[in-house]
């Protein structure tokens, strides 16, 4: 069943797989077709190496001295958001941000940034292809170990963390076809797990420390290792379903009808591979419904590439403003917890609401200075503001609204005439500030 | 008023850095202005909950020691069990830990609650369905409402300004969210962005603002959630914004004198909800990181009191925690617990024992301590018998109240 290539389900595929399409963008994906469109989206092969960070310390520098570079968090906040903005393969920068929201890890507790560098890089890497090996992956990365303490745990004196959150988190979903028993003996599976300082803080096993006795878990009893245990719990049916219905979460609504979960789960259990699921997902006619279309609030981070992407806002003014995404409740690198952020209504609290008053004001004031200054896109709007609705279109339609309500756009009429007679760079500067808070914005 | 433009009215008020200078005062000079538990309490009550994240370990902060408790106590956690100059003894049976000095004293002014063996019925061990079991109040942790935000329902008819009956001074929590009307929520006062300070609002664009703001018709859910957040905001910032600090600061600290300022200056808001700036989730490093974050809450909560000065006897304080955690030691810290100690303080608040102290060598098949008094119940106390809202209505009929007010 072949989903039409209109301009709203366009603009709603380009927000949600990658972070908006611009107008050439929408109008090139409705000329292509849907399905031609999704498997651009999903060629991975388009993504720049991302060995282009900013420098690192080293590891052990960043031990001793645990003080933490906000400015370096910055620079990285910099590096990962121009990857968002100019990538070829923006998908997969969306892709990394939600693998990095699903395995939240935060460098608030791992201090080190090259550990968080290098877990982003193995998401970027890892997170398009098999989910076990992913997973096994993630149970070895030097970040995820420190943050889930499975440098701690040892035969003996086990530490939950990790095992829990493997389970509760990451594959089955809370109490979902495990118990605590299992998880015990999912930790004695996991011991042994530790870094090298010698080689880099890389992975290393450790026997004296691993727990090699008998365990039983979900049923499957052996001397079990950590790997083993991913592979049982792969073998699960509550697992494909789970993490579908988390990709569900992030990319289209709070709650999949009850169908469309179980064609997405059929999708994902055939190989456990990222791309099938993402390939259902966006090919799905229930993705492309109205209460899906309404269905996310926009995570800071999206709403600020898709505000900086839209307005064309150069370098020299995002990079400094960078800081703005954790204004708004979001800092990257630094999930609240190890269940990621929040979700739709935590992006609508008085606080967050406040902040993106404030940026998008900021960005009005950037964009009047910018038409002073000559820049093509401020110069062009401003220009159109003679005849209104020809500039709310524009205006709009470069913030990724296809559709504006009559309620928003009464609102944005009504200020245009009662601005009528100041200058054009005072005129600009409101309106973005207004349209930049309306719901067709701060909806993804 | 303009809201986005702190900075230029906060100088035009001729505000200074930071909250007003405090003269000091001694906890029973403070107590006398109150006037004795029961007294007749001047001025609207108000209740600032405290949000210990993570998981406090009521074990390393309330402390068994004597008969069978306090010698399990120190069997079970070894290296980890406090002796000698790191108590402060409350009784023959309890002691505090050596880092609360301030709780010490109110506790010997008769006015600290310590509400022994808290936790709800769910059994496991996760922060999620625990947080939200203590957000909700209720044991459904699938609950869309908090308790703090269905008080604030039941608290809206009578309010001129029900949007400001409940307010986190940390960011939105779900514990604020209402049914008919939610708390709000800010955060430590940062108004550059850009590298450009707050440019003062346009009156043309601040009309249109509250015109895109207004419900709209035909609105999906969502929509119309967004246009209201706005206009939260803005109300929010117009009253709220001025006593917000310069700088940024996210200290528990920094936020309780907030809300001392915001009560002197006489904000209808009934409800604080405050964040303790620590992780308490002290898998690793126990003994490192625990007597620091109870050094921090300590100053904090006992600074807020003497602040409030005058006005103390107005406010009740209780911290809340999502879990206590293990009675053994892991070999460097605590694992996922069950029953907890919770702390109730405040003039009007009847100090001591409150609920049944676990007995530690009865624990249940996790190796945790077995509750005994419901979160309900104290939640339920501070709504009915502080807050004057039947707390039926909140929680469901039948639930024991505590004799802490």
């Amino acid at each position: 069943m072949a989903i039409a290539a209109t301009h709203v389900n366009v603009a709603h595929l380009l927000r949600r797989a990658a972070f908006g399409g611009l107008p050439e963008e929408i109008e090139a994906g409705v000329q292509a077709g849907v399905e031609a469109t999704v498997e651009r989206l999903l060629d991975w092969s388009l993504s720049p190496p991302d060995t282009d960070h900013p420098p690192l310390p080293d590891p052990r520098e960043q031990l001793a001295d645990p003080g933490g570079s906000r400015e370096l968090t910055l620079e990285l906040h910099r590096w990962w958001v121009n990857r968002m903005l100019t990538s070829p393969a923006p998908a997969l920068e969306k892709l990394t941000l939600f693998w990095h929201g699903h395995f939240a890890t935060s460098l608030l507790k791992v201090r080190v940034h090259a550990a968080m560098v290098n877990q982003n890089q193995l998401f970027r890497r890892a997170g398009t292809g098999s989910f076990p090996e992913l997973t096994k992956a993630v149970s070895r990365d030097p970040a995820m170990m420190y943050w889930l303490d499975l440098l701690q745990s040892r035969a003996g004196a086990l530490n939950e963390n990790w095992a829990r959150e493997l389970l509760e988190l990451f594959t089955m979903g809370q109490n979902n076809g495990y118990t605590q028993a299992d998880v015990t003996a999912a930790a004695r599976a996991f011991t042994g797990y530790r870094l090298d300082p010698a080689n880099g803080y890389a992975f290393v096993f450790v026997p004296r420390f691993h727990d090699g006795g008998t365990k039983t878990f979900l049923g499957v009893t052996g001397a079990l290792t950590g790997d083993d245990v991913i592979d049982i719990v792969m073998a699960r049916p509550e697992t494909p379903r789970f993490v579908a219905s988390r990709v569900w979460f992030r990319y289209a609504s709070a709650t999949p009808p009850a169908g469309v979960l179980d064609d997405l789960t059929a999708a994902f259990a055939a190989r456990l591979d990222v791309t099938d699921l993402l390939r259902a997902l966006f090919t799905h006619p229930g993705f492309y419904a109205d209460a899906v279309r309404h269905g996310l609030v926009g995570q800071p981070t999206e709403s600020f590439v898709r505000l900086i992407r839209g307005l064309d806002v150069p370098p020299d003014v995002w990079r400094p403003a960078v800081i703005g995404i954790g204004f708004l409740g979001q800092v990257l690198f630094a999930p609240p917890n190890v269940g990621g952020w929040g979700h739709n209504r935590t992006w609508l609290a008085t606080s967050v609401a406040g902040a993106r008053a404030i940026l998008s004001r900021q960005l009005g004031v950037w964009a009047a200075a910018a038409v002073q200054g000559g820049h093509p896109l401020a110069t062009h709007l401003a220009g159109l503001l003679g005849q209104p609705d020809l500039f709310l279109q524009t205006l709009f339609g470069r913030l990724g609204a296809v559709e504006v309500s009559a309620g928003t756009a009464d609102a944005l009429r009504g200020y245009l005439a009662d601005s009528a007679g100041q200058a054009a760079p005072r005129r600009l500067a409101g309106a973005i500030h207004l349209a930049a808070t309306a719901p067709e914005v701060v909806l993804q | 008023m303009n809201p986005y433009s702190r900075r230029q009215f906060l100088k035009t008020l001729g505000w200074g850095a930071g909250a007003a200078a405090v003269a000091p005062t001694t906890l029973a000079s403070l107590l006398a202005q109150a006037g004795p538990v029961g007294a007749q309490v001047a001025g609207e009550r108000v209740l600032v909950l405290v949000q210990l994240g993570g998981g406090n370990d009521g074990l390393d902060t309330v402390v068994p020691i004597s008969g069978p408790n306090g010698s399990a106590y120190t069997a079970a956690r070894g290296a980890l069990a406090r002796s000698g100059d790191r108590l402060l003894p409350l009784d023959a049976d309890f002691a505090l830990a050596s880092e609360l000095p301030g709780l010490r004293q109110w506790w010997e002014q008769g006015r600290l609650a310590v509400v022994h063996g808290v936790h709800h019925e769910r059994d496991d061990l996760s922060h999620f369905s625990n947080f939200a079991v203590v957000w909700a109040g209720v044991s459904d942790p699938v609950s869309s409402t908090g308790w703090v935000g269905r008080t604030v329902d039941r608290l809206a008819p009578g309010s001129s300004d029900p949007t400001l009956l409940a307010l986190s001074l940390d960011g939105a929590i779900p514990i604020l969210a209402g049914a008919e009307v939610s708390g709000s929520s800010v955060t430590a006062d940062r108004n550059r962005v850009f590298g450009v300070p707050g440019a003062p609002a346009d009156p043309t664009v601040m009309a249109s603002y509250r015109a895109l703001s207004d419900p709209a018709a035909g609105d999906p859910p969502l929509d119309a959630s967004a246009r209201a957040a706005q206009t939260g905001a803005l109300h929010v910032g117009e009253t709220v914004g001025p006593y917000l600090p310069e700088g940024g600061d996210d200290s528990l600290a920094s936020q309780l004198a907030t809300v001392a300022t915001l009560i002197a200056a006489g904000l209808p808001t009934r409800v604080y909800v405050v964040t303790h700036e620590g992780d308490f989730d002290v898998h690793a490093n126990q003994g490192n990181r625990q007597p620091a974050l109870l050094s921090t809450l300590d100053a904090a909560v006992t600074g807020f009191f003497d602040q409030l000065g005058g006005a103390a006897g107005r406010v009740v304080l209780a911290t809340y925690s999502e879990f206590g955690r293990r009675a053994g030691f892991n070999g460097s810290g605590t694992d996922h617990g069950a029953a907890n100690v919770w702390f109730v303080m405040g003039p009007a608040v009847q100090g001591g024992h409150h609920g049944a102290a676990p007995s530690l060598t009865d624990l249940d098949s996790h190796g945790n301590l077995r509750p005994t008094t419901s979160q309900q119940s104290v939640n339920a106390t501070l709504v009915g018998s502080w807050l004057g809202v039947d707390p039926a209505g909140v929680f469901g009929g039948g639930v024991p109240l505590l004799g802490l007010l």
